[in-house]
């Protein structure tokens, strides 16, 4: 019996949001003693130990793990986006130079403002994506025509490769000592996060994600190559640049926040595609639970493994994920 | 058809291993005979913490450092007007930010320093990497590398550098005042209670001293307890649960992190559990006296021991300089 697209999304959706949540619930425990939890259960106790571990949940491990979620659910998303429309698999949401325009920003604020003005960094990176993302476009629309995606993919690994050098130009000219910090944004990290973050980023991950959501039929005609497409009635040029537009506007989002996390956005989507085939409308439900999930089981890793050092968060993505996906790769 | 073969092997070797023997010996005859050469009377030579034996003639007129800590022992020995080259970190004493720069703390450029003619270059280990050094040393130029792990080491230190510049009285004139200082400190925290404390290097994200750091031993010579002191990491990235756990009594803020105090004390008020926060002891102290392993790391110590032993600072026979607050 065949089932509906409709229902395999239900399924997939839930069974993945309950794998999140339970993610979610183990990292916010790990760590806590079984006593820490008992008296936090028996909430009148205003024990100290209580009130620490009350302290270490509500302000530390929740917040953290609640951008670790959404930033992990929005580059997810914004991956399925980027390697449907650019048809090509090696595609990221920082193909379109995002990471590099982010970090260049980030680089700028951290270097010439100092003392970790976090809002500063945050604006500064947000507005160094959408720089780099405007040029990349803006370059790839001058050529319009049957290379466009390529044209994308170039301009974006020049641009990328550009703002890369003047950042390290400015980390190596300005003497600065900032570059353990400079390192951690780079490899992302949640240790800062407080709720104005997670606000920030929910809303623009959310938003984002339904309008791509609703899109998603023309995505999936768009896999099948600008001709069909169009042949099919969809005007290619619109699409293309509405669903590359708002995939970038959540990844700037998510990277003002949380950093150039790497490797979320390139191996979920393939990974998600590999269990539950590649209809878009299945996979972007997917991505975004499974992303979120991935991501804050990564962040616990990089919270516990070497306690009470912490480490950057990008360095588990990829060691985690780099075995897991090769074998769902050669399972295939 | 082997067996020959083999055994003419063997009689090779053990020639070849003679032959070997008579180069190594050769080899060193060669580099005692270097040495007596190359260090005429009246060099001074010292060893420096790569264990390199380090001389340099007995008139030193132009000297390079690396590294803002040896940039003050320079200045404190009294050869400040002997310095022509500098990082761009060197800003104390203030004459020494007249002096040109010849690159970034970690990056120092190799063909100014060779510019400058400089008969001694002086740098710490992290400052200067072992390529460049190897390349001075090349050039003729002598290199001194240091590397301060404790605080005990700086008197050391300072004591081979006056050597290494022919003065060697100065220097132990200076160590002496300095341990005398030193001395005062521990004589009015003899016996004190020892409070918990958090010396925080960075804020966002958090970054602290661990016991294995240079802060760190200056620290324990603050008779406080490191909550840290347990990390192997010199200044690793720190989780907050830890230090929610472990409560110090005291949080010491590096000043080059923030700028007020309520820009020290601010991001400690989300976790209001913590006893430093309930009692408002966040400090804010001075980076620079702190964290450089140079003769101004008494007034950091000195400092240190009056935050955190505010009951023990009013009998202070000296009264300790006042810590200027400068930003790095």
């Amino acid at each position: 019996m065949q089932i509906t697209v409709l229902t395999k999304t239900l399924l997939v959706s839930i069974g993945l949001a309950i794998v999140m949540v339970l993610v979610g619930v183990i990292s916010i425990c790990v760590g806590t003693s079984l006593v820490d939890l008992r008296s936090l259960l028996g909430l009148g106790s205003s024990s100290k130990e209580a009130q620490q571990a009350f302290i270490i949940i509500t302000e530390y491990r929740l917040p953290r793990t609640l951008l670790a979620a959404i930033t992990g659910g929005g580059l997810a998303s914004a991956g399925v986006v980027f390697q449907g429309v650019l048809r090509n698999p090696l595609a990221d949401p920082y193909i379109v130079g995002i990471s590099a325009g982010g970090a260049l920003g980030a680089v700028i604020a951290i270097v010439f403002m100092g003392e970790g003005n976090l809002v500063g960094t945050s604006l500064a990176a947000f507005v160094g994506s959408l720089v780099a993302v405007a040029v990349v476009y803006g370059l790839a629309s001058l050529k319009r025509g049957g290379q466009f995606t390529n044209t994308i993919i170039l301009a974006g690994v020049i641009v990328a490769a550009f703002m890369n050098s003047i950042m390290l130009l400015i980390m190596s000219v300005s003497g600065s000592d900032e570059v353990q910090r400079i390192l951690f944004w780079l490899l992302g990290d949640f240790s800062l996060a407080d709720y104005s973050r997670i606000r920030l980023g929910a809303v623009f991950v959310m938003i984002g994600w339904i309008a791509i959501y609703l899109n998603a039929n023309s995505l999936n005609v768009l896999i099948a190559g600008d001709r069909a497409a169009t042949s099919l009635g969809l005007n290619v040029v619109v699409s293309q640049t509405y669903l590359m537009a708002v995939a970038a506007l959540i990844t700037g989002a998510v990277v003002s926040v949380a950093g150039t996390v790497g490797f979320v956005g390139l191996v979920v989507p393939h990974a998600m595609r590999l269990m539950f085939g590649p209809d878009n409308r299945v996979l972007l439900p997917a991505a975004l639970f499974g992303g979120a999930a991935f991501l804050a089981a990564a962040d616990c890793v990089a919270r516990v493994v070497a306690y009470p050092v912490e480490l950057p968060v990008g360095v588990i993505t990829a060691i985690a994920g780099a075995p897991f996906f090769l074998y769902l790769l050669v399972r295939r | 058809m082997q067996c020959p073969e083999n055994s003419r092997g063997v009689s090779n070797r053990s020639s070849e291993r003679r032959f070997h023997l008579e180069i190594v010996v050769f080899t060193v005859m060669l580099w005692c005979a270097g040495l007596l050469i190359s260090h005429p009377a009246g060099a001074n030579c010292v060893q420096d913490d790569l264990e390199r034996m380090v001389c340099i003639g007995p008139s030193v007129s132009r000297i390079v450092s690396f590294a803002p800590s040896l940039t003050e022992i320079v200045f404190a020995l009294g050869h400040g007007d002997h310095l022509v080259g500098r990082s761009n970190f060197c800003d104390y004493p203030a004459e020494a930010t007249r002096v040109p720069i010849v690159g970034s703390y970690t990056r120092p450029a190799l063909e100014r320093v060779i510019a400058l003619k400089p008969d001694l270059v002086l740098t710490t280990k992290d400052a200067a990497q072992k390529g460049l050094v190897v390349k001075l040393e090349g050039l003729g130029i002598p290199v001194f590398v240091s590397r301060t792990l404790k605080m005990d080491e700086i008197f050391d230190l300072v004591k081979r550098i006056g050597r290494l510049l022919g003065d060697e009285d100065v220097a132990m004139a200076l160590v002496e005042d300095l341990q005398k200082r030193r001395s005062a400190v521990k004589n009015r925290l003899k016996g004190v209670g020892k409070p918990t404390a958090l010396l925080v290097v960075g804020l966002k994200p958090l970054f602290v001293a661990g016991g294995q750091s240079f802060v760190g031993s200056v620290l324990r010579e603050a008779k406080c307890v490191n909550i840290a002191e347990d990390v192997i990491l010199d200044y690793p990235k720190y989780s907050i649960e830890e230090v929610i756990r472990r409560d110090p009594d005291i949080i010491l803020v590096l000043n080059k992190e923030c700028s007020s105090h309520e820009s020290c004390f601010g991001p400690w008020k989300r976790y209001p559990s913590l006893s430093a926060v309930k009692s408002g002891r966040v400090y804010k102290v001075n980076a620079d006296s702190l964290a450089r392993p140079g003769p101004r790391i008494i007034d950091g110590l000195e400092a240190l021991a009056d935050i955190l032993h505010p009951n023990e600072s009013a009998s202070h026979p000296t009264g300790g300089r006042p810590v200027t607050t400068r930003r790095r």
